[in-house]
């Protein structure tokens, strides 16, 4: 007689004669099996089990025994699925203590087996990816210990696993870095937040290598907060690339710096010398003056005229000493950018005109026709000393190179621009410098013809200036020609109406 | 006829001071000298004589060109006395003098410039 406990119980059961023929099966253990009471009672345990090792053998090995265990057991379920018990089974014996029947309670742990065998697939494909990952894993249970490294990790200190497992990883952990790597690690797994944190780590030939460690919380299947899974990879060399590039970075900014603070200190340096230079020159300019004006006077002129001569060639002198420092100061003007422009209406042709008279002298003296063709009014909007200027250093330049030889000059205007062009025949500019010949303290030829190179480049800084264009075509030995464009009326004032200048004759 | 106002040339660089003077001088003009803008407003108002041109350095110690200016201006007894800069700097252009002489000073563009406000000089006899 079954126990009506057993029968009402919320658990499967059922009674197995000493034959394996089922007496006895509840309704708990009929559903379980999905077949009808009155279709197991009567019938062999085993035949409900299909053949085979998993099946009737476990179920045989069961009976046989006569003990409790607790076998996984397949069968096939009345709806034909296939389905996994575990059996504890155990005698019930007669009055003479001789087992007379085997009690047999059991579980459904299908579902149960299922995501045991899913779990340990996963944790063999997370160990298989692991192992060949090319990073560093480890993997810390709720405990913070950590139970598994993989490969990499291994390798990478040189020691077992049995050795790194627990707590055995921070050992290897640099002692400079210990209390920050463990406050790190240990204040994660209170909060369960992910980390990221650098540490020096041992390496297998016992150098400290820097490792970035990143840790995430994991969870397990049930949801439940399982550990933490970190990835750590060897940062050393990107750290020293990194630390050498902050080095250089520093080194390279304060050499411009300083590069910078001698450019300035130069160019004040260029500014107080040409501006200092001015007072004792106009002193000796005018001393000269005084001298040249005495001498010129009829009774020591006939005394003695080897002295004027002197004299005039001491003024020349002191000429172009008035050059080379009017120079220097344009040029520390542009570099500081304190070049400003009196804008103004003139006439270009004008300043030409005048100009090339004055500078008819030098050039007769240096061999130099000059043939001008100067359209008789040019207007313009412009700053007129720098214009002389612009046109002084393009003859003087022509000069300079082109001794004995005529310069062309024309002067011309087309719309909104006016072009001066001063072509020479003297020793021309080489294909390679024809760039260079603009830059500061350069020179056409290395030749000393004098001066400090730097008439093009303030040239070109005015004509600039200016919103203009300068260019220059040239050959060696066949002379060069020097493109000068200015726009005449500022951008703001090029409507289509002319200005007043253009219209009405003066 | 030698004019009857002199020219105060206010220059603290004694050899440029002293050649402008001379030339002055050989060209038949009175000359009284300052070293700094402070001398200069001195010898303006102790009232001995009001000269006809002030040529005027801007760079000086004690007191510069450009504070020489600005107090001038402000008094109205020597507001109207023409002012020559001297100065080497382009950027004098600016500065808000009568008429100017760039450095190196030219001696034809000051002995003209000077004649402009004091009439000719008298020819040493």
């Amino acid at each position: 007689m079954m126990n009506p406990l057993y029968e009402s119980a919320p658990v499967a059961h059922l009674e197995v004669d000493l034959d394996g023929l089922i007496c006895r099966v509840n309704d708990v253990g009929a559903a379980a099996f999905g077949r009808a009471t009155s279709h197991l009672v009567g019938k062999p345990l085993v035949s409900l089990f299909p053949d085979g090792p998993t099946g009737r053998a476990r179920v045989r090995h069961l009976l046989a025994g006569l003990e409790a265990d607790a076998e996984e057991v397949a069968f096939v379920h009345g709806d034909g699925a296939e389905r996994w018990v575990r059996m504890f089974g155990w005698p019930v014996r007669g009055s003479d203590g001789a087992p007379r029947a085997i009690q047999i309670i059991f579980l459904d742990i299908t579902e149960q087996r299922r995501l045991r065998l899913e779990l340990e697939g996963s944790e063999a494909r997370f160990r298989l990816l692991g192992d060949s990952a090319p990073i560093m894993l480890w993997i810390a249970g709720r405990d913070a210990r950590c139970w598994s490294f993989n490969q990499r990790w291994l390798e990478f200190t040189g020691r077992p696993m049995e050795m790194e497992v627990g707590d055995g990883w921070v050992e290897g952990v640099h002692p400079e870095d210990l209390q920050h790597c463990m406050d790190t690690y240990l204040t994660a797994f209170v909060h369960r937040r992910d980390f990221r944190m650098e540490y020096r780590l041992r390496r297998a030939d016992g150098q400290y290598r820097w490792i970035l460690d990143t840790g995430l919380p994991h969870y397990g299947l049930d949801g439940q907060f399982a550990g933490f899974i970190g990835s750590c990879i060897d940062i050393t060399d990107f750290k020293e690339a990194n630390e050498s590039l902050r080095i250089m970075k520093g080194q390279l900014e304060r050499r411009v710096k300083e590069a910078g603070v001698a450019i300035q200190a130069r160019d004040e340096f260029l500014s107080i010398a040409s501006h200092e230079l001015r007072t004792p020159l106009s002193a000796l300019v005018l001393q000269l003056a005084g001298l040249q004006k005495a001498l010129h006077a009829e009774q020591l002129q006939s005394l003695n005229g080897k002295l004027t001569g002197k004299v005039d060639k001491a003024v020349k002198a002191t000429a172009r000493l008035t050059t080379l420092v009017d120079n220097l100061l344009d040029v520390s003007r542009i570099a500081s950018g304190r070049l400003q422009l009196q804008l103004e209406t003139s006439d270009l042709a004008d300043v030409a005109r005048d100009l090339i008279e004055r500078v008819t002298d030098a050039a007769r003296r240096a061999g130099c026709e000059l043939r001008c063709r100067i359209e008789p009014r040019i207007p313009g909007v412009w700053d007129r000393v720098r214009l002389e200027q612009i046109l002084d250093n393009l003859i003087s330049n022509a000069m300079k190179y082109g001794p004995g030889h005529p310069i062309e000059v024309t002067i011309a205007a087309a719309g909104n621009t006016a072009t001066i062009s001063v072509r020479d025949h003297g020793i021309g500019i080489a294909k390679e410098d024809l760039e260079r010949i603009f830059g500061r303290f350069e020179r056409a030829s290395t030749r000393n013809y004098g001066g400090l190179g730097l008439g093009l480049y303030i040239t070109r800084q005015l004509v600039e200036t200016h919103g203009g264009t300068i260019q220059v075509t040239s050959e060696p030995g066949a002379g060069a020609l020097f493109v000068v464009q200015l726009p005449r009326w500022p951008e703001a004032r090029t409507a289509p109406e002319l200005p007043p200048e253009e219209r009405a004759p003066r | 006829m030698k004019p009857d106002c002199p020219v105060l040339v206010v220059e603290d660089d004694e050899d440029h001071l002293d050649v402008i003077a001379t030339l002055l001088r050989e060209s038949g003009y009175r000359v009284i000298l300052a070293r700094n803008g402070e001398e200069a407003l001195q010898h303006l108002r102790s009232g001995t004589c009001r000269p006809c041109v002030i040529l005027l350095d801007l760079w000086m110690p004690v007191m510069s060109g450009w504070r020489f200016r600005e107090e001038q201006q402000k008094d109205p007894a020597l507001a109207e006395i023409p002012v020559v800069a001297l100065s080497g700097d382009g950027e004098t252009r600016a500065f808000d003098a009568t008429a100017h002489l760039v450095k190196p000073v030219q001696f034809d563009p000051l002995v003209e410039i000077v004649e402009r406000f004091c009439g000719p000089g008298e020819r040493a006899d």
